[in-house]
């Protein structure tokens, strides 16, 4: 869960002073194996807030809403949106004991084998995506609730009572209707990329990988920059840039699969082939480093 | 694209920095709890600051209200 926005620039209203502020990035947590347990706990405390503060909120709010146009709820169905918050609740207790088991029991560390390491993220992957599934029934949920919140206000304000309040809390609801599909959209597009990801480090040659922190570290903060339509292209990308780092001898980089990513993007838009692709960006890499190397030297000197 | 969330780490134009510690949805607002990681103080705020977001309205708005903070903060040790 996170607020997304365009290129708009943002602004923080404190009374009569207003600030701008500028996203200068994230905290600066390398490594991506580490972070798939905080991913996960991170998605369960957001899962948690969506039930107990939107879903239970929202229905309360149709609660009393209903009563005030005269249409009590029943109170099997009371007692029905009750246990579903409630079963949620425990489905996600369930899971984050899964995430912390796995995280007790492997004891992944610098010196684990390629395997036992591909094992744990593969393990936390797979909670990622039972979070996401129940994320995306909340959301659902709260989509429905939300929409019958709507006619419940519209009925109200029909009634002729506070048609000003009625129409900006309708307005409001959509608004946050909108949010709640962006949620469901991202939702969707984490789970695509998982599967991917799955599918990677399932089919992967483990005893090719020299340094795994530094492959799985590429090809996630790789895959993260990507949009739907990208994730499998992505996939076919990092493998010619593996195939370039086996020709090349470079290791694994972060910074650079972002920079190869341009290179084939670009080079394919020209109708360029891999060979070429691969030749172009090994040379312009190189340039890169030696002119670097220049600067810092005449620095020195 | 921007993405305000957890570990994430913004500046004001005053120079400061802060780091989201934590975000949570309510109603029509999501509430951010930020941690300065500027180093010095800047104008008269503390360490911790907690910003809302505003749906309907847009924008960021600065929470002061000290039960509202506590009531946010409350609801943010509760689904952790």
């Amino acid at each position: 869960m996170g607020l997304t926005f365009g290129n708009k620039q943002e602004e923080l209203t404190d009374g009569d002073k207003t600030y701008i502020i500028t996203e200068i990035g994230k905290e600066p947590i390398e490594d991506e194996i580490d972070d798939s347990l905080i991913d996960n706990l991170d998605l369960v405390k957001d899962n948690r807030s969506l039930v107990s503060d939107s879903l239970k909120g929202i229905n309360s709010d149709n609660i009393i809403e209903s009563e005030l146009i005269g249409q009590e709820y029943p109170e099997e169905v009371r007692v029905e949106m009750e246990d579903a918050t409630n079963d949620y609740m425990k489905e996600i207790e369930t899971i984050e004991e899964q995430a912390a088991l796995v995280d007790a029991h492997d004891e992944v560390d610098e010196n684990s084998s390629n395997s036992k390491k591909n094992e744990y993220v593969l393990a936390q992957v797979d909670i990622n995506n039972q979070l996401l599934d129940v994320q995306l029934e909340v959301l659902q949920d709260i989509v429905e609730a939300r929409t019958t919140n709507m006619e419940l206000v519209q009925k109200h304000m029909d009634l002729g009572y506070d048609k000003e309040g009625h129409e900006i809390e309708l307005e409001s609801a959509k608004i946050m209707l909108d949010e709640y599909q962006n949620r469901i959209d991202e939702a969707n597009l984490e789970k695509a990329k998982n599967s991917m990801i799955a599918e990677h480090f399932n089919s992967v040659d483990l005893d090719k990988i020299e340094n795994y922190e530094q492959y799985f570290n590429a090809y996630v903060t790789g895959i993260e920059e990507m949009d739907q339509n990208e994730i499998e292209t992505y996939d076919e990308i990092f493998t010619q840039y593996e195939n370039f780092v086996e020709k090349y001898g470079n290791g694994f980089n972060t910074q650079e699969i972002k920079t190869y990513i341009k290179s084939y993007k670009d080079g394919k838009e020209k109708g360029k082939d891999i060979e070429e692709i691969n030749d172009s960006f090994f040379e312009d890499h190189y340039t890169v480093q030696a002119n670097e190397l220049e600067e810092y030297n005449s620095e020195e000197r | 694209m921007k993405d305000y969330k957890r570990g994430k780490i913004i500046r004001l134009n005053d120079d400061s920095e802060y780091l989201i510690c934590d975000n949570v949805l309510m109603k029509n607002e999501e509430y951010f709890l930020l941690l300065n990681i500027s180093g010095k103080m800047v104008n008269d705020y503390t360490e911790i600051l907690m910003m809302k977001y505003d749906y309907p309205k847009s924008r960021f708005e600065l929470v002061k209200d000290s039960n509202e903070v506590k009531d946010i903060l409350t609801r943010m040790v509760d689904n952790s």
